[in-house]
């Protein structure tokens, strides 16, 4: 057997783990190796060091004094206001405020910022009727003419046979009989109160867009949709509040490892 | 069940009482004197209460007490500015010399282990604590990797270079070992 060989076998033969083969071979080598009876000693008397030192009663009495002294000061100290469970309660509870709050925040904020664009403006309101009842009394040859009148009466007066003829504003009369398109009282030609085909699209878009509100979700699935909307406007905080924890948490962690 | 403080410190002590022994010699063992060692330990105990509450129970609670017992003692070694420098421990290519600790052998088995004490104390700090907690506790190697946190090759290692320094301060010494052993020996002759 080889001093390597004899290696292996050391810890088994100081511990008692060797088979009787195995510890036969052992004897038999030591018995004519110096070396290896010196290092069998060394780890023979390792495990054995301390088997005459007494324990200190000293050390008996104290440890237990320290740690009953310091359950007194934690106890003195943290009460139950500042135990892991309750400010884990204070933090779940205080979370959970914030995400009903924010929810209904912002779904309140939505809801009236979908209303506020859906709902035609008081002056929409009057002119869709308006318009409304042009579109109905016009037959659809006269769209030309009031596409005319809308470019002002100036165009109006161009499109018309007298052309040559300047004519810087119709009389009412006049302009009711070329097609009732411009009233009497107003002759800005910017604004005119005749409805285009644009015009009458984009209030019917907006009177679809205010029919929306029977399309929206209800129940729970307004609810998941509003602390989406609440989540996407605050996810920043959170995650930031989120680091923050862990970063205290880390600290104190390091802080406590013995 | 919440447990108040007062029974937590009442469970712990039931729990390190029959392993208080264990935590105090492997402190020896690092420390060299039972005065540091004692105050290690106690350091030991305090800081694995403070995380008692903390400690897992499917881990085993000796490993992770060896383990705050070890690393209270390289705190203590690190404020007492302990640099043994042996090099020559961590380089490879040691060989044993072939008569080998002749003169350890010839001492009684109370100067062995004074010689051994003292050769312990010389090894650096993290080879220390290998050899004392699988060869002076008697650990498992992977419990004594757990302990320490590393590796069970890299435990290995460290074991097995402590035992050749420890083997080769022994044969540095061995003559002063051995005059002292006669010496002894031919003192109880003329009594």
């Amino acid at each position: 057997m080889t001093h390597e060989q004899m290696d292996t076998l050391l810890d088994g033969l100081v511990r008692g783990e060797l088979n009787p083969q195995q510890q036969k071979e052992a004897q038999a080598h030591l018995e004519n190796c110096p070396v290896c009876q010196a290092k069998f000693t060394v780890l023979n008397d390792s495990v054995q060091l301390f088997d005459d030192e007494e324990l200190p009663p000293a050390f008996q009495q104290n440890w237990r004094q320290a740690v009953q002294a310091e359950a007194r000061k934690e106890e003195r100290q943290g009460g139950v206001l500042l135990s892991p469970r309750f400010t884990r309660l204070v933090a779940l509870a205080a979370t959970l405020l914030v995400l009903v709050g924010g929810t209904w925040a912002a779904g309140n904020s939505r809801r009236q910022a979908a209303q506020s664009m859906a709902m035609p403006s008081q002056a929409d309101q009057m002119a869709l009727p308006q318009a409304a009842l042009r579109m109905a009394e016009q037959p659809e040859a006269d769209s030309m003419m009031s596409m005319d009148a809308a470019q002002g009466p100036a165009a109006m007066a161009k499109s018309a046979p007298e052309a040559d003829i300047p004519l810087a504003a119709p009389a009412p009369q006049e302009a009711q009989i070329q097609g009732e398109a411009v009233q009497p009282a107003s002759l800005e030609p910017t604004k005119p109160e005749v409805a285009t085909k644009e015009q009458v699209e984009a209030d019917k878009q907006g009177a679809e867009s205010y029919d929306l509100k029977a399309q929206q979700p209800e129940g729970l699935a307004l609810v998941l949709s509003d602390l989406l909307t609440f989540l996407r406007v605050a996810w920043p905080y959170f995650a930031g509040l989120a680091a923050l924890a862990l970063i205290v948490r880390l600290l104190n962690k390091r802080r406590k490892q013995p | 069940m919440a447990q108040s403080k007062q029974q937590l410190a009442d469970r712990f002590e039931a729990l390190v009482a029959p392993l208080e022994r264990k935590v105090y010699y492997t402190c020896l063992g690092m420390m060299g004197n039972p005065e540091d060692a004692q105050d290690a330990a106690q350091d030991a105990l305090l800081n694995a209460f403070r995380g008692f509450s903390r400690f897992r129970e499917d881990a085993r609670f000796s490993t992770w007490l060896y383990q705050i017992a070890v690393n209270a003692c390289l705190d203590a070694l690190r404020k007492r500015k302990e640099t043994i420098s042996l090099d020559w421990l961590r380089e490879d290519g040691f060989d044993l010399p072939d008569d080998g600790p002749d003169a350890y052998l010839q001492l009684e088995e109370k100067e062995r282990k004074q010689a051994l004490k003292a050769a312990i104390a010389q090894l650096p700090a993290d080879f220390r604590a290998a050899m004392v907690l699988v060869d002076l506790q008697g650990l498992a190697y992977q419990e004594a990797a757990d302990a320490l946190g590393i590796p069970i090759g890299t435990l290995r290692s460290r074991v097995s270079r402590a035992r050749q320094g420890i083997m080769k301060i022994l044969s540095a010494d061995g003559e002063l070992f051995l005059k002292q052993s006669r010496h002894n020996g031919e003192r109880r002759e003329e009594q």
